[in-house]
């Protein structure tokens, strides 16, 4: 009994994380932690301070992120970014499957920045600022 | 049997260069790629020559590019495009509706697909750090269905702040020049021809340096441009050639948060307008643009003037401003425009406006079906192939737009 009440907590708090916790922005372990103002300006293409990495189109994780760091839902994202692709001002942020992915390509590239779920958090990168 | 194994063996070897060979057999194609497009028809008459010299500077840098490329992953291609299918109506007998005065027809009566349908293909080319090139071809109606290189340029990134580029790119003379027209990027069916319609040229052929500074969360851009642009210009019922031979153009953006602010300066010196009957003469077009975007409000205005030094004959002023608010997948905006002629202009017509009243609907990610009710005045820019009855009245007309935007 005692062991189907830990299953189903800890099947509760699994659900929970999936859509209500924090999103972590993390960087290189040597990188300076950007501010909030920073993290829309990168993943908006108005701020070449970092190279930003996405979450793939379809992971829930990544509308979150685009909604808690800009306030602009994937279709208005696709706008602005529609906008510097077809005049030659950028590119948008190369997609990683995973948080783990996430974590490889910035743990080796010092510009790099990313955002993981806040559980998926380790020592191989720096949280950097959370999104709540 | 040996000797005819040893000769297969030598006609497979002969066959199959060494591998620093095959890298030069596979740039020569890429150049030779290159030279061929220049001769094809894509690119505009007037324009052959620039585009040709531009196709060779790109195949240089492609060769350049190659070369350095080879030693590290090689070059990274992304391919890209945008496309609007729409149609207008216009409830006039004696003039078409058109939204460029590129465009020598346009819209009355009957549905026309001409006016905004379009469609771009894009290639951006990554070889190293440094160079890069793209290319981006623009199919829709001008003079007849036209297809014409609105990019074909190398670029040069000498630091993180400085970026050269050779080549053939869309002029900054506006707020939103160089995504006009991608619709998907913009709330509105087009930009209000009052602002976007009095600059005859949308590219130039030449060479540009963009210059990009940060101070805390303040970006500032300034794009400095000289080059040469030849286009028609179709306006009411006459045709002019226009031959913009020493363009030189400063732009000058600063985005900070939710804010833009848009400072631009376009001077064209000996401007020659075939038809018109007038000495060469200087061209000045300055304009003013800011914008707002907080994710649900967007405002935008901009406020442009052209001054010539031909005792200003062809002076004029023009003015927007749009609104649009999101309430989820739908943006209902209105705009109004205005444009003034100068006090001793040769150019038909008065003061004149329009407004406009639409909304846009993001069916799904990469998709927008787009519609707007329009009341606009005869300005002698906005309408061709008009009768001198329609040209007489600064007549009011309505026009109807129905149209998806999307981009893959």
């Amino acid at each position: 009994m005692k062991k189907l009440t830990t299953l189903l907590a800890a099947y509760f708090v699994g659900i929970g994380a999936t859509w209500a916790a924090d999103i972590v922005v993390v960087v290189h372990s040597g990188a300076q932690a950007p501010t909030r103002e920073q993290v829309a300006d990168v993943y908006l293409g108005k701020s070449r301070a970092y190279t930003p990495l996405d979450q793939v189109e379809a992971a829930p994780i990544r509308a979150e992120f685009y909604r808690k760091a800009t306030g602009r839902d994937l279709a208005q994202v696709k706008m602005v970014w529609a906008r510097l692709v077809f005049t030659g001002k950028g590119l948008p942020p190369k997609e990683s499957a995973g948080a783990a992915a996430v974590k490889k390509a910035v743990a080796a590239d010092p510009k790099a920045i990313g955002y993981i779920d806040k559980a998926d958090v380790d020592t191989s990168v720096k949280a950097a600022l959370t999104l709540d | 049997m040996k000797a005819a194994a040893l000769h297969h063996r030598f006609r497979s070897g002969g066959t199959e260069p060494p591998e620093g060979c095959k890298l030069v057999g596979r740039q020569t194609a890429r150049v030779a790629a290159f030279r061929n497009r220049s001769v094809t028809p894509p690119i505009e008459a007037p324009m052959n020559q620039t585009a040709r010299l531009t196709a060779q500077a790109l195949a240089l840098l492609v060769a350049v590019g190659a070369q350095t490329a080879v030693a590290d992953e090689g070059p990274t291609w992304k391919f890209s495009g945008f496309g609007t299918v729409g149609a207008v109506i216009a409830d006039t007998d004696e003039a078409q509706f058109h939204s460029s005065t590129l465009q020598s027809s346009g819209a009355g009566r009957s549905p026309d697909l001409g006016v905004d349908s379009r469609l771009g293909l894009q290639g951006n080319v990554k070889f190293n750090d440094t160079f890069s090139a793209a290319g981006q071809l623009l199919t829709s109606e001008r003079e007849g269905l036209t297809a014409q290189a609105e990019w074909l340029y190398g670029e040069a990134s000498i630091a993180p702040w400085l970026k050269l580029r050779v080549g053939r790119m869309v002029l900054p003379v506006f707020l939103v020049s160089d995504s006009r027209n991608v619709g998907y990027a913009t709330h509105w069916v087009r930009a209000p021809i009052e602002v976007y319609g009095l600059y005859p040229a949308s590219a130039f052929d030449g060479a540009q340096a963009q210059v990009q500074a940060d101070w805390g969360d303040t970006h500032l851009t300034v794009q400095a441009s000289a080059g040469r642009s030849n286009v028609d210009i179709h306006a009411s019922a006459t045709k002019v050639d226009a031959k913009l031979k020493n363009l030189y153009s400063l732009n000058l953006v600063v985005e900070r948060g939710n804010w833009t602010l848009r400072l631009g300066d376009t001077e064209s010196r000996n401007t020659e307008l075939e038809g018109l009957g007038l000495p060469p003469f200087d061209d000045s077009f300055r304009g003013v643009g800011v914008g707002y975007d907080n994710g649900k409000l967007l405002v935008q205005a901009e406020y442009v003037a052209r001054r010539t030094s031909n005792d200003g004959l062809l002076d004029m002023d023009g003015y927007y401003a749009t609104v649009g608010y999101r309430v989820g997948a739908w943006t209902p905006y209105g705009t109004i425009g205005r444009y003034e002629p100068g006090r001793s202009s040769l150019l038909t017509g008065t003061d004149t406006r329009s407004l406009a009243a639409g909304v846009r609907w993001d069916v799904f990610r990469n998709v927008a079906l787009k519609a707007q009710v329009e009341s606009t005045q005869n300005n002698g820019l906005n309408f061709v192939n008009t009768t001198p009855a329609f040209d007489a009245r600064a007549a009011k007309v309505n026009v109807f737009t129905l149209l998806v935007d999307f981009v893959f």
